[in-house]
């Protein structure tokens, strides 16, 4: 018989396509989960697919090509920056949770600046990254894995709504 | 009740000061290696042209996250080479956050080698010199780690040299 190798063996590194893939098929898992009344088991993937997306976004807008390889050290070097740089309000842009859903939402609108002024409406488009994913993290944590706690149809509606729009808003979000 | 009041400690900067970082920076990209000067490490991705520029040095320390990336850029400015990114951290930065995870360690006797000559091999491969005298040698891949081991196994073949990674990231 034919030996397999052991899964954590092929898996392979992040890419930017990769990860667009991975927002996808996590949505697609929590609307199944949701169907099935699984509402935290749902939630918990729709954060992972948000997380996904934005993070996919920061690195098609940093100038990753679709399957360029991000390997751990490279993405860890990115999470650094964005640890370092600051808003104006003297706040990180990232903090140190180790999923941080607004940090890359920030960076990403940071990443966009870079090139110069941005169009008003991309603008807008990028704060509003930022206010879905602060709404997402009102609810979403990875260490719901651990936890046994209620999450109502309403919460849970709400979240794969912003969850959606990040999606939904993918491409214009990536633009550099 | 005590109050407790906070200062305002803003780092003065003068246009001297930056100039002479900046220069010190350009000369160290052309290869006039100075002591005390940054490590520059040039991590390149699969396309030839594009690299990450993490550079190393404490003269940072009176600089913002911001302009420190921007002395890098402008230092790589004429360059041929697409920056990805420009990160600039002092050496207790690179050890905090954990920029530089991959360590090549002397493993050998005192009496089979000079310790001057290891330590002189390993500040020339990018080493930082520490207060206690010891010589830290720290890269940001695992290739670049590689790379210099060879060179300094080949170097010192006596004794041997080993990768140590510092575990930590989250994941």
């Amino acid at each position: 018989m034919r030996e397999m190798p052991p899964l954590a063996e092929r898996l392979s590194p992040d890419t930017v396509t990769r990860l667009e893939r991975a927002g996808h098929y996590r949505f697609i898992s929590a609307d199944i989960l949701r169907d099935q009344r699984q509402r935290l088991a749902a939630l918990y993937f729709y954060g992972y697919s948000a997380e996904m997306w934005l993070s996919a976004a920061y690195y098609r807008s940093a100038g990753f090509k679709p399957y360029e390889h991000i390997d751990r050290d490279t993405r860890h070097r990115r999470m650094v920056q964005a640890r370092q740089l600051r808003l104006e309000s003297g706040v990180f842009l990232m903090n140190s949770d180790p999923h941080p859903l607004v940090g890359w939402a920030r960076f990403l609108e940071w990443q966009r600046s870079l090139s110069g002024a941005l169009a008003v409406p991309d603008a807008q488009r990028l704060r509003e990254a930022v206010n879905k994913a602060i709404e997402i993290y009102k609810y979403w944590r990875p260490e719901l894995r651990y936890k046994v706690i209620d999450i109502t149809d309403g919460q849970l509606a709400s979240v794969r709504r912003d969850v959606a729009w990040l999606k939904d808003n993918h491409e214009k979000l990536s633009e550099g | 009740m005590p109050v407790i009041r906070g200062q305002v400690q803003t780092a003065v900067i003068t246009p001297e000061q930056r100039q002479d970082v900046a220069k010190r920076l350009a000369k160290e990209l052309t290869g006039e290696a100075a002591p005390g000067g940054p490590v520059i490490f040039e991590i390149p991705f699969e396309r030839p042209d594009r690299f990450d520029v993490l550079v190393v040095w404490d003269a940072w320390s009176v600089f913002s996250p911001t302009e420190r990336s921007a002395m890098i850029l402008a230092a790589y400015n004429g360059s041929t080479l697409q920056v990805a990114q420009a990160l600039g951290v002092t050496h207790p930065e690179a050890i905090e956050q954990q920029v530089l995870p991959y360590s090549v360690v002397p493993m050998m006797r005192r009496s089979e080698i000079n310790e001057e000559d290891v330590k002189q091999a390993m500040l020339a491969e990018g080493g930082f010199a520490l207060p206690n005298g010891k010589v830290d040698l720290r890269f940001p891949t695992m290739a670049l780690a590689e790379q210099a081991h060879k060179r300094l196994a080949d170097a010192l073949p006596k004794g041997y040299w080993s990768i140590v990674q510092t575990v930590g990231y989250v994941q």
